[in-house]
């Protein structure tokens, strides 16, 4: 299987502050690859670096598809097809679904036979979305945005995409709700690159995971075997 | 075509039975000029729309841009000679490339350091044109500026002259409506609503930040030389920074990302100004007032309360009709 994504070695600094101290990670075609880790280990900023949304690189190389990545300005990166999910949504709050969706599909300029049938895919993966089609996107609730977030990745037709904690802050039962939106979206050919806390839940979906820790990658397994693996158990899971 | 006439018929007669009230009052030439006067601050309040309503990003130094399209139209028309309409445009650019140096740093900064800049690029346009005085006349300010020769014709009078204002107050709302609903204005619309998700959706916030920055000072830099050629006179008192606050203040008097807003807003303001002429001195006070109003009672501007009271009435009458149906059920 080729790799879509390669990330060797490396080191990432918010000014003094070193927050990745060279980390090595691939994600294959048609792979679902989690990042977990505790608060604070590394895996925002490892997604931020990707996509190019914070500067920090001191050393390393990320490549998509190929070609080198790092250095080039995030909407740039963005073109080239990775999506981004940020943590905390950023969805757009004074504009309707609809637009949110809309703007999704920014790049894609003249594409509109592909866009109508990515938004109905969205629908189709997201019901609720089509429910609130003209709803303001900051009267959603929680787990509502968060669909948006994900519908709105899915617009830029991405070839990877990437997700900073969609279960944060929302209620198990729409958790659910979402993996298996999610699962069902890499059952469909898209690569994704999932950063979660809540390991069962990222594991249950993950074809291998990373573990992370202050900078660094202190496991890398399939995902069964991470999850019967006693250190994940008790340091992540909760199992004694 | 005809749906839009249906559709918007309402706007249309109001708008026909102020251009004939207009026309009435413009026989005089001093209503004619602030008739005038009107449309030229509706262009900038329009101008402010873009950058602060759409984008988000706030300038209270336009009077800075305002002088630059003044100054250079009317030096250009008055040293160098170039045909007035010509010298109209060049002033634009010339604010427009103003505006692009500015943007280029203004663009990495957000609210209230970009309101500093913004400020301080104000004063300092201002203190250029009062110091300046072998270019700009200094203090005293430039007079007998010639009138405006549009193709032959010359708008020797305030009528003429408010006239041509206004054909191009409504080609800056249909420029502006037409950014807005493209793609480019899709882009405005994303980073004033959330910079960060921009980015990653793939728009170069820098860019089109500073395009907005570019496309207002345009349109203010016009507005500016419109300005000159109407008054006859500039001088650097019109351009301080109480006037960079009265441009603010009309955009959200009438309401920020409306077509009407920034004509209301300007008419109100303007007429404001000059009925209280004889407080000059209290007019930043009279301003603070009328922005503290906006926010406390009505933060969509004037607009936002036709909308709100439409919606109120809407309400009303769904609700009796309602009852209607209740009663005649029971």
């Amino acid at each position: 299987m080729s790799n879509i994504l390669e990330i060797e070695n490396l080191h990432f600094q918010y000014g003094e502050i070193v927050a990745l101290r060279g980390i090595s990670l691939n994600v294959g075609e048609g792979e679902v690859v989690t990042l977990l880790g505790g608060n604070g280990a590394g895996k925002t900023t490892t997604l931020t670096a990707i996509s190019g949304l914070i500067n920090g690189i001191t050393q390393g190389e990320i490549r998509f598809m190929g070609e080198k990545i790092n250095g080039k300005a995030p909407h740039k990166i963005a073109a080239l097809g990775i999506a981004h999910s940020l943590e905390g949504r950023h969805i757009f709050s004074q504009l309707t679904v609809m637009e949110n969706l809309m703007m999704g599909a920014y790049l894609r300029k003249g594409d509109n036979a592909g866009i109508a049938k990515d938004l109905e895919y969205v629908f189709h993966l997201f019901p609720r979305l089509k429910e609130r089609e003209k709803q303001q996107g900051g009267t959603l609730s929680g787990g509502e945005q968060q669909m948006l977030a994900v519908g709105r990745a899915l617009m830029q037709a991405p070839k990877l995409l990437m997700l900073d904690e969609p279960s944060l802050g929302i209620a198990p039962i729409i958790v659910e709700d979402i993996f298996r939106a999610l699962h069902q979206i890499n059952q469909d050919g898209l690569p994704l690159l999932l950063v979660e806390q809540n390991c069962n839940v990222a594991l249950d979906i993950a074809h291998r995971g990373y573990v992370i820790e202050t900078g660094e990658i202190i496991l890398s397994d399939t995902a069964q075997a991470l999850a019967e693996n006693e250190l994940i158990q008790k340091s992540y899971m909760g199992m004694e | 075509m005809k749906t839009f006439v249906q559709k918007n018929l309402k706007a249309i007669i109001a708008v026909a039975v102020l251009v004939v009230i207009a026309l009435v009052l413009a026989q005089k030439t001093y209503y004619a000029l602030i008739i005038g006067l009107i449309g030229i601050y509706a262009i900038v309040a329009d101008s402010l729309d873009i950058l602060f309503g759409y984008t988000g990003q706030i300038s209270l130094g336009h009077a800075g841009l305002f002088a630059i399209g003044a100054y250079v139209t009317t030096l250009l028309r008055m040293r160098l000679g170039v045909p007035s309409l010509v010298a109209l445009v060049l002033g634009a650019i010339v604010t427009m490339l103003a505006g692009f140096l500015v943007a280029i740093p203004a663009s990495k900064l957000v609210k209230h350091f970009l309101s500093l800049l913004m400020i301080a690029f104000g004063q300092m346009v201002y203190l250029i044109v009062n110091t300046w005085t072998p270019v700009t006349g200094g203090s005293l300010g430039i007079g007998e500026i010639p009138y405006l020769n549009v193709f032959g014709l010359v708008l020797n009078s305030n009528l003429k002259c408010a006239i041509f204002i206004w054909i191009l107050v409504a080609v800056c709302m249909l420029v502006k409506y037409r950014i807005i609903n493209s793609r480019t204005g899709r882009a405005f619309i994303a980073i004033r609503e959330n910079p960060v998700a921009a980015r990653g959706l793939g728009i170069d916030v820098r860019r089109y930040k500073i395009m907005a920055f570019a496309i207002s000072a345009f349109l203010t830099g016009m507005a500016g030389g419109l300005y000159a050629y109407l008054r006859g006179f500039i001088s650097p008192e019109t351009f301080n920074g109480t006037q960079s606050t009265l441009f603010m203040t009309m955009l959200l008097f009438g309401g920020i990302t409306t077509v009407a807003g920034p004509v209301i807003g300007s008419a109100v303001l303007l007429l404001v100004k000059e009925v209280f002429q004889s407080l000059a001195l209290y007019q930043g006070l009279i301003y603070a007032v009328f922005i503290l109003i906006i926010l406390f009672f009505f933060p969509n501007g004037a607009v936002g309360v036709y909308y709100n009271m439409q919606a109120a009435m809407k309400k009303k009458s769904n609700k009796k009709a309602e009852e209607q149906e209740v009663a005649k059920n029971a």
